[in-house]
């Protein structure tokens, strides 16, 4: 109660606004969702035993294989996955208080180094198709115990045999045109755009906030120049500058898709942090720094930075839902990564074919996602805002 | 001994209305162990040549177009920035007028002493909370130790400005710059703060460079006084010859506007006019518009008299002996 830092204060006022609260608790059970994906869907069996043999997981090892998840970015979800139930053990159930930055830097080695093992990791057991396997040796009369996740199904894995299923108990949403499992690659779909929403806004808040600032600071020329920059930006129709943009790269991965997206949105935190550079930079605290000797990444970083981060944090949680509407509309038009389960890649395959729930799903999922990232992002405004705070 | 020594110093901004000449060719001295009043009306151009001193004119549309500011004979306008930068905070501190703002809000007052430390002393942080505890004892804060750790917003003005000040000594400076550094406190703090400067002059031979509007103050704390007008320096004197014997006849109207200078009854005096704009600063002297001893030679430069010992009068007509005696009544 007695700690009385401008964060905590914050935090205090916006545990006040009980919507963009929850929101917030939702956006993060979606981000659970999204390491757990694993655990709920896959088409590896948790525990495998053929007669009497020994007891083996599939699931386990496939998490770090290269074969399975084609993905960098699934590997690192699975990573901390892996290091998401120890640490949830230390933090949760033990009677851990204070905030324990050794365990907290164990932990962060642990998931460079587990990172690094799964860059040489190649199981050759990856492509077996364990549901197939089993019907393979009860046939030939081998005796086959095994626990699958809940939705025994790989996003990736093709059934053509049972294509465009309607929904089911098997298939709460149904499969699609190749027959996926449509609810398994939503869940995955999660992955694509927590880290779309996530790594882009992180991307282009550095460079938005850098340039700013230094226009900010500076003044003068650097001002204008980089002021014109933001001017040319914003000239274009960001889609059309997407669309332009995304038909130069040959083979898109999802990575290029964060990439244009964070260079179409820098100029928003560019043009605030500008703006709150140019506002502190005649506050008296930030004469006086100058006045004791301070140098100027000093007077930028550490005084006038802090000041100008609340808006710029407000307007990154409005960003986290336009990267996700950006990438989805850029994947929905048919210029994402083909090769990724995201919400637009499946919407736009609903649109390709017609199938409602195909449409309905990611349609829903989006809007809803991005709905929470607004309230919890109207919820911090407020909470910023001091003539609001009681 | 002399600290600081400014010659001929011209501060002025470019604006897009034209060049205001803020600060146009003024010298004055400040000794070790030595409080010097600057005073003058609002816009004279205290506070830019306070700033010039550290070269912290905001830039554009400011700038020192020429002059010398010595310091230990040191020039500080032509050093490099570097070299600068190691004076500042450490051998000249500043403290501002608005304790509000002062400070950066996200720090605690503890951190942002512990900057300036490490950064001039290399200070460790152990060495550096023993320093800052001394330091807050030293201007006068209850419990210091708990302070340190105390956010601005959680301190009053009068406790924020000390922190000020704490920052400013921290580093033992042998010049301060206190630019009105009392005007937004209450009184009692006011005179508390002021009796810690006449201390730090006596015990350390600290040199202060007092910027007010308040002649009261003045008259408690200075040795010597350097009143300013429209950029310039009219007169200096020190505090005693100011009082009993104001030269210039814009420190006599000065003077005269104070409530215990008029005869009980009689009605405050103000000088008439108002302090003409740095646009068009008028030829030869600039108080000429509003002064009563105006005569036509003071279109010209004002020559220097020297009236005293250390007493000198930019003006052509400035009073003599005892004779603005007769002005007041
Ligand atoms: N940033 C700036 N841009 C343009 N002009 C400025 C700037 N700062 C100061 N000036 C000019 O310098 C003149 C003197 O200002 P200064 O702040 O030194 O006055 P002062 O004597 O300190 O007044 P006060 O008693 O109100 O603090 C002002 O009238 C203004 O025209
Ligand atoms: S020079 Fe002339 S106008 Fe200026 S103060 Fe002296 S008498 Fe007045
Ligand atoms: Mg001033």
């Amino acid at each position: 109660m007695s700690s009385a830092r401008y964060s905590d204060l914050v935090w205090h006022q916006f545990k006040k606004y009980t919507l963009a609260y929850r929101s917030l608790q939702m956006l993060v059970a979606l981000l659970l969702l999204a390491v757990f994906a694993p655990l709920l869907a896959s088409d590896k069996p948790l525990l495998w035993r053929v007669s009497n043999g020994p007891w083996e997981s599939p699931w386990f090892w496939s998490l770090f294989d290269r074969n399975v998840y084609e993905g960098t970015l699934d590997i690192v979800f699975n990573v901390m996955l892996v290091l998401g139930v120890p640490s949830f053990f230390l933090f949760f159930v033990g009677a851990v208080r204070e905030p324990p930055v050794r365990t907290l830097r164990v932990l962060l080695v642990l998931f460079g180094i587990l990172l690094l093992f799964t860059l040489f990791h190649h199981p050759s057991h990856a492509k077996i198709s364990y549901p197939d396997l089993e019907k393979i040796m009860i046939a030939e009369g081998q005796e086959v115990t095994s626990v699958y996740p809940l939705l025994p199904f790989g996003f990736q894995s093709v059934d053509l045999s049972n294509v465009r299923s309607p929904i089911s108990w098997a298939h709460p949403l149904g499969t699609d045109n190749a027959g996926r499992d449509v609810c398994t690659r939503m869940i995955y779909g999660t992955r694509i755009s927590m880290t779309v929403g996530l790594f882009s806004v992180a991307l282009y808040m550095v460079i938005g906030t850098i340039l700013g600032a230094l226009a900010g600071y500076y003044g003068g020329r650097v001002d204008a120049l980089i002021l014109r920059l933001i001017e040319v930006m914003l000239s274009i129709p960001s889609l059309f500058l997407i669309l332009a943009m995304a038909a130069f790269v040959e083979k898109r991965s999802i990575f290029h898709v964060m990439l244009i997206i964070a260079a179409v949105l820098w100029t928003t935190p560019a043009r605030l942090v500008r703006g709150e550079f140019m506002r502190l930079r005649s506050m008296e605290f930030v004469v006086a720094a100058v006045a004791s000797g301070f140098g100027k990444r000093h007077i930028m970083f550490r005084e006038m930075l802090p000041n100008a981060l609340g808006p710029v944090l407000v307007t990154a949680t409005f960003g986290v839902a336009s990267s996700i509407l950006i990438e989805s509309t850029v994947s929905f038009l048919g210029l994402g990564d083909i090769t990724v389960p995201s919400w637009g890649q499946i919407l736009n395959t609903g649109r390709s074919t017609g199938m409602w729930t195909l449409i309905l799903a990611p349609g829903i999922a989006i809007f809803i996602t991005v709905s929470l990232l607004n309230l919890v992002g109207e919820g911090l405004r407020d909470a910023m805002d001091p003539k609001l705070r009681q | 001994m002399k600290l600081l020594e400014i010659h001929d110093l011209k501060t002025h901004f470019f604006t897009d209305a034209g060049i205001l000449p803020s600060v146009d060719g003024i010298s004055f001295e400040i000794n070790q162990g030595e409080i010097l009043g600057v005073v003058g009306e609002s816009g004279c151009g205290k506070s830019v040549t306070a700033m010039s001193i550290l070269r912290i004119i905001p830039e554009p549309p400011g700038r020192i177009v020429a002059g010398r500011i010595l310091f230990d004979g040191h020039d500080l306008v032509s050093m490099p920035i570097e070299a600068l930068r190691k004076i500042r905070g450490r051998d000249i501190a500043m403290i501002f007028q608005e304790p509000m703002t002062s400070l950066n809000p996200v720090y605690t007052v503890g951190e942002q002493l512990r900057e300036v430390l490490s950064l001039h002393l290399g200070l460790d942080d152990d060495a550096a909370r023993a320093r800052i505890v001394e330091m807050f004892s030293l201007v006068g804060i209850s419990e210091p130790a708990m302070r340190v750790d105390a956010y601005p917003h959680q301190m009053s003005g009068g406790m924020k400005q000390r922190v000020m000040i704490a920052m400013a000594l921290c580093c033992s400076p042998r010049l301060l710059i206190a630019d009105e550094p009392t005007t937004a406190l209450d009184v009692t703090v006011q005179a508390q703060i002021l009796n810690l400067l006449v201390k730090l002059r006596d015990e350390r031979g600290l040199g202060v460079m007092l910027i007010t509007h308040d002649l009261g103050v003045v008259a408690e704390t200075c040795d010597r006084v350097v009143v300013m007008y429209a950029g310039r320096v009219v007169e200096t004197a020190c505090v005693q010859d100011l009082f009993a014997h104001p030269s210039h006849p814009y420190t006599v109207g000065l003077l005269q506007s104070l409530p215990d200078a008029a005869k009980p009854g009689s009605r405050l005096q103000t000088i008439p006019g108002n302090v003409p704009s740095p646009l068009n600063f008028p030829t030869g002297c600039r108080f000429r518009d509003r002064c009563s001893r105006a005569s036509s030679a003071c279109s010209l430069e004002p020559p220097l008299h020297v009236v005293g010992d250390g007493h000198e009068v930019r003006c052509h007509h400035p009073y003599q002996g005892g004779e603005h005696e007769h002005a007041i009544a």
